[in-house]
């Protein structure tokens, strides 16, 4: 799932350039953060976000504040926080960990503050741990062209079904979050159910469960369900 | 090292462009496809929208295919950059450059430079043999006149039978 | 057609040669406005507006002007005023509008749209001006915008100007109520296309350069002898005394055809600063302030007897325009001359917003006009349960509806069959989402194409040199269409020249005066004016062979003189001749110069003229995800006489896939609040990228037609875009059962 996610993203003069801590940090796409030129909290704290009742096609349901809701638009980032990745920063206090998880923060209302990481600190590595079944995985995501756009939505999805039930799932999704979106609650709906589409849709209502649309992003939702509930069967069909 | 020109703040800087060593002095600020197209009168590589959303200024930094407009200048140093004006032998076109014209791979020509920079790199890249996926790998670079067709052609026809002088 | 002595072919016109400027593009040589090099270049980068409305009330350069390389700020407050501007307003704004199109020059404080120039920085270095830009400061007093075309629509008015100076803006033929009364089954939809932006790979560019009174532009132009004009007009100096230059052009597709505000900018900017300047637009500038297609808003109104016979057709279309400026979408120009329907009525509204103005894109009106028309042709063909081509031929006209007036030529029909064949249309099974490729829903749809054969004047040299090369010169423009190429085969075959020895000179006032390259319309008007020079040309060198006693074709019959591969010889004698090098040396050793201008007879008082066409698509939509992926693109054609059947069909694939994008993807938008070009980047702005664009295969159906020009041939520009839209959507239609009026087609519209 990491490398297609991967390849999913931009283009490939685009990822010749590209480093690995600088695709988790990347800016959002919001076009009013882009546009200098209108409020944005995340550019401008306090002076307001253009989006919430703006042109919003492309914005975020999940993780979203009364005061932000651009999507973070990394694919890789999305299969990372699905493996459970783990994020080694040096800085003047010395080295940590974080996880992948947790370094990227919900916008609530300081927006501008996009992860945990301190001023003067650095990613050094991003460590993937080893998880056995995630040889079975696959990252899918749906965009308006075929190529070199950014996600409506996406999904990364590993699942360990033996004899026919799941017994564990990683799940994330791109394109609907503020974030690198980890799935938890489709993880736990799927977990001890019969592997099949009722299984795959159930989770995919638990992953939206907390959406909130925008007048043009609306779609997102049922989009982002059918998007996880395709990619849970293309992975079955393997 | 910086010197004050114009009032302007420079820095020197030495790139290696197709072979040939070039020294200036720059804006830190100057992107390499400013450096070609504005100091050193490479205007082959072209500028779409100098903001890696085109594709138009793709150039070979050391042998991998990137954009000229993200790139600064001052960080191309001591690297080896090959621009579209590079890859001819003398009059001999390289054979992609003949393909694109018998292929009829462009019509305006202004991302052609782009393309054909792609397109040379990607006979170096893992990219599969079927035209979709040469589709693929080809589409960081935009062609608005939608010579896309013909384009695919021309790569697939080198990719048959000069991929080994790749 | 042209003269008794016209030339047998020697097969360069016809021939798929590679474009004769190839070589230049794919070396990366060939030079582009902004490439051209110039001493002393200063740069200028454009300040915008950051409101719709209003007007700017403190406009503050102090910080901008301080920073070290910055040359100049020109601003409302300093800029030079231009008597031109200040006559035309003194005069009520009537008359022609000295700067054609309405422009923003900084000689006022009014702002009319979001992304407005509103100040120029004049810097050393692209680096300071851009910095310098970002630090000039303005505060507006500001008014309500008007930018949401919905709520806007009941404002909408008649256009009253005659369209293109040509075409009524409104025309009614029959009875319509009567046509609709009759009918068995009505129609009556609403089909809507958004804002859309060229978005040629090579952004607008000008470099200005004076030398003394005299200015040299080299600007990124399809129309140098036009914007010649308009800046002689509004800097109200003598045409003569500039100089507009434009070699290479880096895609145009109508955006480029006006000289817009920047052009006039720098211009005033390099007599300011008394230093060349050149001015690049940014991509994000592209947005508003040069053009683009508008939005549209279109009512048809279908009737028809069970047969599928066409009893009434109302087509009332209404487009946006700028509050500065009426610019007309002619979006239902071919549905007056499409179908044999005896009650018709057609007409066009205008809503004024506050953006840029609109201006001509890639089949301006017929793109976004047969998108409706011919999406309703196919949802008649449902509720008839009739195949959409025989829908068609029920209705084909056999003479123009119009005007009564016969074809030059018409081969539609053959299009039709020649497309379907190919496509394989016989395989389609009518029903809607009767077809499916594993789990994907497939989809067959298609659509009439057609544009019509314009011509303007257009003059030409042709210049035969005693070393046997010949030089055309003409000032047109090669936008990527291939004039290079094909004027080069038609002066070769004229001439009797070879094609290696013959050298194009286009894109320059110093040239002769030929029409902007838009239209379709380059090779009817400048083809043939080249096609007649080399013809004067060739005359003069047969009769200078026959006058002089010491040529091998001295008292020769004129017309059984041929020239072929740059050799003079005696028809069914070829041993009997000399070389045009042996000529020329023999008599002075001087060129033989030919002058053609070349003009529209009274063939469009006699005939209609039109190229045809028939475009199918085949997609297949994802049944859960919505995601269209077209698989096919298949294009049949009839434009009379094609020159060059690669670079002609290198042209139709090009517009094929600029109408999947407009079917598919592409949409300025604005925020409905602020006027903002919210997606002015082309990462959000989609076109088209490799992996969009299926096989293309363009067919062409043989036509001869005597009539259009002297060269038997319809321009090839914009057919290949027209049809596409509707096809498109048809076939999405057949995959999926959902019927989408509102371009563009994205997943989200069916899901």
């Amino acid at each position: 799932m990491l490398s297609q996610a991967v390849l999913a993203g931009a283009s490939g003069q685009v990822r010749n350039m590209a480093t690995t801590a600088g695709n988790l940090l990347q800016r959002t796409r919001c076009f009013y953060f882009r546009d200098t030129a209108t409020p944005c909290n995340k550019r401008e704290p306090g002076s307001g976000c253009s989006a919430l009742d703006g042109y919003n096609r492309i914005h975020a349901v999940l993780g979203t504040s009364a005061h932000c809701i651009a999507t973070h638009p990394s694919d890789m980032a999305v299969a990372l926080v699905a493996l459970d990745a783990r994020v080694r920063v040096v800085g003047p206090a010395g080295e940590r960990v974080v996880s992948l998880g947790a370094l990227h923060r919900l916008p609530g209302d300081r927006p501008d503050r996009e992860t945990t990481l301190e001023p003067g600190e650095l990613i050094i590595a991003v460590d993937v741990p080893p998880l056995a079944f995630a040889s079975r995985s696959l990252y899918l995501k749906v965009r308006d062209r075929a190529s070199f756009a950014f996600a409506l939505a996406s999904a990364a999805v590993a699942v360990d079904v033996r004899d026919g039930t799941v017994r564990d799932a990683r799940i994330a999704l791109g394109g609907v979050g503020t974030k690198p979106w980890r799935a938890a609650g489709a993880e736990e709906a799927l977990r001890g159910r019969r592997a099949g589409r009722d299984a795959y849709r159930a989770a995919a209502d638990a992953a939206l469960a907390g959406a909130v649309p925008r007048a043009h992003n609306a779609f997102k939702i049922e989009l982002a369900k059918r998007t996880l509930v395709r990619a849970l069967l293309r992975l079955e069909s393997r | 090292m910086g010197t004050v020109i114009s009032q302007v703040t420079t820095v020197d800087v030495e790139l290696r462009i197709n072979a040939t060593t070039r020294q200036l002095a720059l804006d830190p600020r100057t992107t390499l496809l400013d450096a070609l197209r504005e100091h050193l009168d490479l205007t082959g590589t072209k500028k779409g929208c100098d903001h890696g959303q085109c594709g138009a200024c793709t150039v070979h930094v050391n042998g991998r295919r990137v954009l000229s407009c993200l790139t600064l200048a001052v960080a191309a140093q001591g690297k080896d950059i090959t621009t579209i004006e590079g890859v001819a032998d003398g009059d001999q076109l390289h054979p992609m450059q003949q393909a694109f014209l018998d292929h009829d791979g462009f019509q305006c020509g202004y991302c052609t430079s782009g393309q054909i920079m792609s397109a040379l790199a990607l006979l170096r890249e893992p990219c599969g043999a079927s035209d979709d996926e040469v589709r693929e790998c080809m589409s960081g670079n935009l062609c608005r006149c939608g010579a896309y067709s013909n384009i695919i052609a021309a790569i697939q026809d080198v990719r048959a039978t000069h991929a080994h002088e790749a | 057609m042209t003269s008794p002595n016209e030339p047998r072919t020697t097969g360069a016109v016809g021939a798929p040669i590679n474009r004769v400027d190839g070589r230049l593009k794919v070396t990366g040589a060939a030079r582009y406005s902004a490439e051209i090099p110039v001493d002393d270049l200063a740069y200028g980068v454009i300040v915008q507006s950051t409101i719709a409305r209003g007007t700017i009330d403190r406009i503050d350069a102090g910080e901008a002007e301080q920073l070290p390389g910055v040359i100049a700020v020109m601003t409302p407050r300093n800029a030079p005023k231009l008597e031109s501007l200040q006559k035309f307003e003194r005069e009520g704004s009537k008359g022609s509008r000295p700067t054609g199109r309405a422009l923003s020059l900084l000689q006022n404080d009014s702002v009319h749209y979001n992304g407005q120039p509103i100040a120029l920085v004049i810097a050393e270095s692209i680096e300071v001006a851009m910095h310098a830009a970002s630090l000039v400061r303005t505060t507006y007093r500001v008014d309500q915008p008007t930018i949401d075309m919905a709520t806007a629509l009941p404002s909408a008015y008649p256009s009253t100007e005659k369209i293109y100076g040509r075409e009524p803006p409104a025309t009614q033929r029959g009875d319509l109520q009567a046509g609709l009364a009759a009918a068995d089954v009505r129609l009556d939809v609403v089909y809507t296309t958004p804002m859309e932006t060229h978005n040629p790979m090579e952004m607008h560019a000008t470099i200005a350069a004076w030398d003394g009174d005299k200015l040299t532009l080299w600007d990124a132009t399809q129309n140098v002898h036009g914007v010649r004009g308009t800046i002689a007009k509004t800097l109200s100096i003598p045409p003569e005394q500039v100089r507009v230059i434009s070699h290479f052009i880096g895609g145009a597709f109508g955006g480029k055809g006006s000289a817009w505000s920047h052009v006039v900018l720098a211009a005033l900017a390099a007599r300011e600063v008394r230093r060349p300047v050149k001015l690049v637009l940014t991509r994000r500038q592209m947005f508003g302030p040069v053009g683009g297609r508008p939005h549209t808003v279109q009512h048809v109104t279908l009737g028809a007897a069970r047969d599928g016979t066409l009893t009434a057709l109302r087509h009332d279309s209404t487009s946006s325009t700028s509050t500065i400026e009426e610019w007309v979408e002619a979006a239902t120009l071919a549905t007056r001359i499409l179908y044999d329907c005896p009650n018709e009525e057609t007409s066009h509204r205008l809503v004024r917003l506050n953006v840029g103005t609109p201006t001509f894109m890639r089949a301006p009106g017929e793109a976004s006009g047969m998108f409706a028309l011919e999406s309703a042709l196919d949802e008649l063909s449902y509720e008839l349960r009739m195949d959409p081509i025989a829908l068609r031929l029920k209705n084909y006209a056999e003479a123009d509806p119009e005007s009564g007036k016969p074809w030059s030529s018409k081969s539609l029909r053959q299009c039709y069959a020649l497309g379907a064949e190919r496509f394989g249309w016989a395989r389609r099974t009518a029903e809607p989402r009767s077809m499916r490729d594993g789990d994907q829903l497939v989809g067959l749809g298609m659509a009439t194409a057609t544009y019509p054969v314009r011509r303007m004047p257009a003059s030409a040299d042709a210049c035969i040199y005693p070393d046997g090369r010949a030089v055309i010169k003409a000032g047109s423009h090669d936008l990527g269409t291939g004039t290079y190429t094909i004027l080069t085969q038609l002066a070769a075959d004229a001439l009797g020249i070879p094609l290696g020895c013959i050298r194009v000179e286009l894109g320059d006032t110093d040239l002769p005066q030929n029409p902007i390259s838009a239209g379709s319309m380059t090779v009817a008007s400048t083809g043939s004016a080249v096609h007649l020079a080399a013809m004067a040309a060739r005359e003069k060198l047969i009769q200078l062979a026959v006058t002089d006693p010491r040529s091998p074709l001295h008292v020769a019959q004129h017309g059984a003189v041929e020239i072929a591969g740059g050799r003079l010889t005696l028809h069914g004698d070829v041993d009997r001749g000399e070389s045009i090098e042996e000529l020329l040396a023999r008599n002075g050793g001087q060129p033989i110069e030919g002058r053609a201008d070349a003009k529209p007879g009274d063939e469009t008082q006699v005939y209609s003229m039109h190229a045809f066409g028939s475009i199918f698509a085949e997609l297949r939509v994802d049944p859960d995800l919505g995601t269209v992926r077209v698989g096919r693109l298949v294009g049949a054609y009839a434009a009379g006489r094609i020159l060059n059947p690669k670079t002609a069909r290198s042209q139709l694939m090009g517009g094929i896939t600029f109408g999947m994008g407009m079917a598919l993807m592409e949409h300025t938008i604005t925020d409905l609040r602020s006027g903002r070009y919210v997606n002015a980047d082309i990462a959000e702005y989609h076109i088209p990228v490799h992996a969009d664009v299926p096989g293309i295969e363009v067919f062409f159906v043989d036509e001869h037609d005597e009539h259009v020009d002297p060269i038997g041939a319809k321009g090839l520009g914009e057919i290949g875009m027209t049809g596409v839209a509707a096809a498109i959507a048809n076939a999405v239609f057949h995959a999926t059962g959902v019927r989408v009026r509102d371009l563009p087609i994205t997943l989200d519209k069916l899901l």
